[in-house]
């Protein structure tokens, strides 16, 4: 290990200017909130006679800032917590370690935990970070609190369908989200066909999306990056909490194993809404059908001494969908689910250098067994990942923040494996597994030029090998186990620059070029559980995404209220469909089925946001374009996406009505959707079918819906041992009928003259009230 | 197994049942340009039927059709042509009005349709005097003139794979008292893609497919493959719970046949469009082998099995 160090350390010093620079000390801490003992994402630390000078606290809550011998006077802001000012006396090198608390056991509702300035003084843009507890105050469907859902209402990001909680993020497929959990990536982000997200509310800490300007520690994806941080336990006190809902229950317990040192949580949720019906199934011929999902999230972490820590987590998730018609002696089982599972370790090289380790694994798998006496099937496929990481933090002096790392992830992709048997015969379909070696590095530094202006350059390096075993359909060799089939690499260059107009504005602009080399490729409207997850080939390209942005960004004092717009152009390259006239087949290669095209998104972003006060909340408003092309696909007619929403405008509000009472609502409009029409019917066989028209050339009608919640709060500011809350949600609370999805249906007799064909129209979503219950108990 | 969807749709629909409202809609009419649809069969076999064409244009979509719009989407006066290397057959305009009543029923059972049921004056182009004699591998054209348009098609025969023998068991499940269900073993050829669909009739009716009525062998190539066959119903009919099961005491036609793979896919994605509904199913375009046009020219190899159902 001694070597290893020997060697980052050399690295920092081929990179370090601090030599450059006149003697500095550090001062280097790691930032907690008190009640808790959980590090504290974000914080924004700065100097007060010297304001330009600051720094924000990293996942961990490590900060490192290098300023000249003397007094100063170091500010710790975050929204929701009074700050706190720490005056030091510099002479050597100090630590700083800061509690944080709010005073209070409920926080305050915040919608950002930075600092309220953090978007017009960083270089991120298209950048939020949205605090749990304002998810957990929203109108949620069903009652089930979905980060999710809380993203989608979002400027610049849009659902596949009403109630889904997939993403699309400035024009891009459901793909190109890198979506991690504790660095974990989580394949499948959705239970029940995606109309819950896999995310339990109770386990998660913070959330931070990306939708712009991809800093270089961030890659594999080229749309956006949704960072999801579990919490690590309250280590002063034990702590249960939960809630019961009317479709799923849930339960949390954490606490410190050895106090202020080291502590563990695991929560759990699971749904019930179906056995609840089970003793009405039981005595029908479907006795045996059943619907549920669960999550399991866990995480101890402990720290050996103030330089070292150790974390482990993990989330297992799983649907499990059983049919039966006992009539017909027919059984079907249909489990799936992720799972993820994370080491990291913590490191201070040095006051200024923060290192961490992670080893990471993470799987998504999909069944479906099912049978009629002698005959029985399974289909098998999934995605796993083992992964290596290590990335590193360096401080040098307060004109730079050097961030650098590698990564490593040896893929494993298994196709939809059919096995079936009918007596003694056996089937089992001819696709193989594929593999593949993913290797990132990175390297960026965000650069304080003068006051005024701030430059965060970057360059990620990407280098993907597909290995056999794999048949070549193009020159029709056969590669052997580990034997390299395909290399891919790219350079990945990263800038946004930060320009100050005034203490309250400033201008940015950013370019970003990331690539992918795994891909889901959908059959339908959204994402489903059967859909798999393929990786480049000599076949398949990776895809190449290219974004360009400007924003202006103003904070406006004196409402509190921060506002931007954000204009961006993407283009992707080598974006994937499935050929025309695709029917599902297990039987061949889904690489074979594939058509490679492109596509561009663009669009202007609007928000208007206040963070602090009684009221609280966001209006966006989104106006863009979202198209693509394929040769092979009509000849290459430019398309729009059926996520394509020329205009989308939502509002978020929230208000304290009085001490024990909460209101929150959510507005909607958007256009809607694009499909594809019905150009005519024809007759074969005396019965009338579809010919479908130009792809997604018309559009369903516009979608709009208003949501409201009511918390009720018994001993809201309080420092009672328990407390509870009710919360009453109306979804869409005016009743309007948004379109989810048309049929049609016919009547034919031809050869009679009779026919009549009608085209339906459902809406799924009318109004749905549902009320949960919350607890939490805390030992003191 | 791409069922899987449905069963998707039956939790989902659980789920969402007591929220969901439905209401008509009236899409805008954008067939302001008919195509022509060619729908036409060249058959070999013990029974097999001689080559015949139905020439339709498309429909807009209205929520109710009267007999003349029925009527007119009925191509009449068009030339049709069956080509096979140098030989040229035209087939015969046959509408219905002009037949007497012994000639309707023949016509009326080579479209596979019940005579009392024929209300239009519909017109088919047949081979009446059975010229054309398909063969094995043989590759045939057809060649539609309607009007300025020109509508052309290929399509080969293929070998037949044989059923090699039947029985009958007990439903599955409950066993139900009146019915049986059928089962049968074939020898699929090895090394060459084979292509499935069949029909049943049971009585003296008409053939019926059904509703999923094809397969490729991607599963079983080569193998002795068991399998069971399914009493055709069609997606219109009312699932009960003898659903693809066989009346104990009916004498049933099972009529058994091979098609190429253009002619296959066109079957495939026509019946998988038809059960594409709801709301996580992507529309599929059906896949046509007619330059010009929509519709099918296909070439089928069949062999007719008369199978008593015991009692």
């Amino acid at each position: 290990m001694k070597s290893v160090k020997t060697i980052i350390l050399l690295c920092i010093h081929l990179f370090s200017l601090s030599q450059l620079f006149a003697q500095n000390y550090t001062v280097s801490g790691y930032v907690k909130d008190k009640e808790s003992g959980e590090s504290m994402i974000g914080v924004n630390i700065f100097v007060k006679e010297q304001k330009s000078i600051g720094i924000t606290s990293n996942y961990y809550g490590f900060y490192s800032l290098s300023l000249p011998l003397g007094k100063h006077t170091l500010v710790f802001s975050y929204i929701g917590f009074p700050s706190v000012e720490k005056e030091i006396q510099l002479s050597n090198n100090l630590e700083l370690d800061v509690s944080m608390s709010n005073g209070i056991e409920i926080k305050e509702v915040v919608v950002s935990s930075k600092n309220p300035k953090h978007n017009v003084e960083s270089t991120d843009m298209g950048n939020v970070e949205v605090n749990i507890e304002t998810v957990k105050k929203l109108p949620a469907l069903m009652g089930e609190v979905d980060l999710m859902k809380v993203l989608q209402l979002l400027p610049g990001v849009s659902s596949a369908s009403e109630g889904t909680s997939s993403l699309f993020v400035r024009g891009g497929g459901p793909d190109q989200n890198l979506v991690l959990l504790d660095e974990a990536i989580v394949y499948n982000t959705g239970h029940l066909l995606g109309f819950f997200s896999v995310f339990n509310s109770d386990a998660i800490k913070n959330v931070e999306l990306i939708k712009g300007s991809m800093p270089a520690e961030y890659g594999s994806r080229i749309s956006s990056v949704i960072d999801v941080q579990m919490k690590e336990g309250n280590n002063e006190q034990f702590v249960a909490e939960g809630g019961i809902g009317i479709i799923a229950s849930r339960f949390t317990v954490q606490g410190p194993i050895q106090k202020s040192k080291s502590s563990f949580i695991v929560s759990t949720r699971r749904t019930y809404a179906l056995d609840i019906a089970q003793p009405f199934i039981k005595s029908t011929n479907f006795a045996g059908t059943n619907y549920y999902f669960y999550d399991l999230n866990a995480k101890v972490n402990y720290q050996f001494s103030r330089k070292d820590r150790l974390y482990i987590s993990t989330y297992f998730g799983r649907d499990v969908f059983s049919f039966s018609n006992n009539d017909r002696g027919f059984k079907v089982k249909l489990p799936y689910g992720n799972g993820t599972g994370t080491i990291r370790w913590n490191h201070l090289l040095s006051d200024n250098t923060f290192f961490n380790l992670a080893l990471i694994t993470n799987n998504y798998n999909f069944s479906l067994l099912g049978g009629q006496e002698e005959f029985s099937f399974n289909v098998n496929s999934g995605i796993r990942d083992y992964s290596v990481k290590m990335d590193l933090d360096y401080y040098p002096n307060p004109k730079h923040q050097f961030k650098m790392g590698a990564r490593h992830t040896f893929h494993k992709f298994t196709p939809n494996v059919v096995n079936a048997s009918n007596g003694e015969v056996t089937f089992q379909s001819k696709v193989e597994p594929k593999f593949g070696h993913e290797t990132e590095a990175y390297l960026s530094d965000i650069i304080t030029i003068n006051s005024g202006l701030k430059v965060n350059a970057g360059l990620r390096v990407s280098l993907f090998n597909h290995i056999g075993p794999y048949a070549s359909s193009i020159t029709n060799d056969t590669f052997g186990k580990n034997e390299l089939v395909q290399r891919y690499f790219y350079p990945e260059p990263r800038i946004s620059i930060n320009k100050s107009i005034d203490n309250t504005s400033s201008v940015k602009a950013g370019f970003t070029l990331a690539t992918q080399y795994v891909h889901l490729v959908s059959n339908s409207g959204s994402t489903l559980p059967a859909d798999v997850w393929v990786p480049s080939t000599e076949k398949v390209k990776p895809q190449i995404g290219i974004q360009y942005a400007i924003g202006y960004y103003k904070f406006i004092k004196k409402f509190g209220l921060e506002s931007s717009v954000e204009v961006y152009y993407k283009t992707m390259y080598n974006q994937l469909d499935y050929r025309e006239n695709y029917i599902e087949n297990f039987s061949t290669d889904v690489e074979n089925e594939f058509v490679s095209g492109a596509g561009r998104a663009y669009g202007a972003e609007f928000l208007l946001r206040r963070n602090t006060g009684r009221f609280t909340g966001w209006i966006g408003y989104t106006i863009s374009k979202t198209e693509r092309w394929f040769d092979e696909i009509e000849e290459g007619r430019v398309f729009p996406t059926t996520y394509d929403r020329p205009h989308d405008l939502t509002f978020v509000g929230m208000f304290e009505l009085t001490k024990k009472w909460d209101v929150s609502t959510s507005f909607i409009y958007a256009t809607g959707r694009s499909y594809t029409p019905i150009q005519s019917l024809f007759l074969i066989n005396n019965s009338p079918n579809i010919e479908y028209g130009p792809r997604n050339s018309k559009r369903i009608e516009d979608y709009h819906r208003a949501d409201i919640s009511f918390v009720y709060t018994r001993n809201k500011n309080t420092t009672k041992k328990f407390t509870s809350s009710w919360a009453f949600s109306i979804y869409n609370f005016y009743n309007h009928k948004n379109p989810f999805f048309t049929y049609t249906d016919f009547e034919s007799n031809v050869l009679k003259g009779e026919l009549s064909a009608k085209e339906i129209q459902v809406s799924i979503f009318t109004i749905i009230p549902s009320i949960t219950w919350n607890f939490k108990w805390k030992a003191k | 197994m791409r069922k899987l969807r449905d069963y998707s749709f039956i939790l989902i629909l659980f789920s969402i049942s007591m929220y969901s409202c439905e209401e008509e809609i009236s899409p805008e009419d954008t067939n302001s340009n008919p195509k022509f649809v060619v729908e036409s069969y060249i058959e070999l076999g013990n029974e097999a039927l001689p080559t015949y064409a139905l020439i339709t244009k498309t429909l807009g979509f209205y929520s109710k059709f009267s007999q003349a719009d029925l009527l007119q989407s009925f191509i009449s006066g068009a030339s049709v042509k069956i080509l096979h290397n140098s030989d040229t057959v035209k087939l015969q305009e046959v509408c219905f009005a002009s037949l007497t009543p012994d000639l309707k029923e023949s016509v009326a059972k080579v479209l596979g349709i019940d005579v009392d049921s024929i209300k239009l004056d519909i017109c088919v182009y047949v081979d009446i005097l059975n010229s054309i004699k398909p063969q094995i591998g043989n590759t045939y054209e057809i060649n539609v003139q309607v009007d300025q348009t020109v509508l052309s098609g290929k399509t080969s025969m293929p070998n037949l794979v044989p059923i090699d023998s039947f029985w009958f068991e007990p439903t599955p499940g409950k066993a139900l008292d009146s019915f049986l269900q059928l089962f049968c073993t074939i020898s699929d050829l090895p090394n060459e893609k084979n292509f499935y669909r069949y029909f049943v009739a049971t009585g003296d009716g008409t053939f019926k497919a059904n509703f999923q009525s094809v397969t490729d062998d991607a599963f079983f190539d080569g193998k002795e493959f068991k399998f069971t066959l399914q009493n055709a119903q069609s997606q219109d009919d009312d699932f009960n719970e003898s659903y693809g099961y066989f009346k104990k005491g009916d004498t049933i036609t099972l009529k058994w046949c091979n098609l190429d793979e253009a002619h296959f896919n066109f079957w495939n994605t026509l019946e998988v469009s038809r059960t594409r509904q709801g709301p996580f199913a992507n529309y599929v375009r059906i896949e046509s082998n007619i330059k010009n046009g929509l519709g099918i020219f296909g070439a089928y190899h069949c062999k007719n099995y008369k199978i008593a159902i015991p009692k």
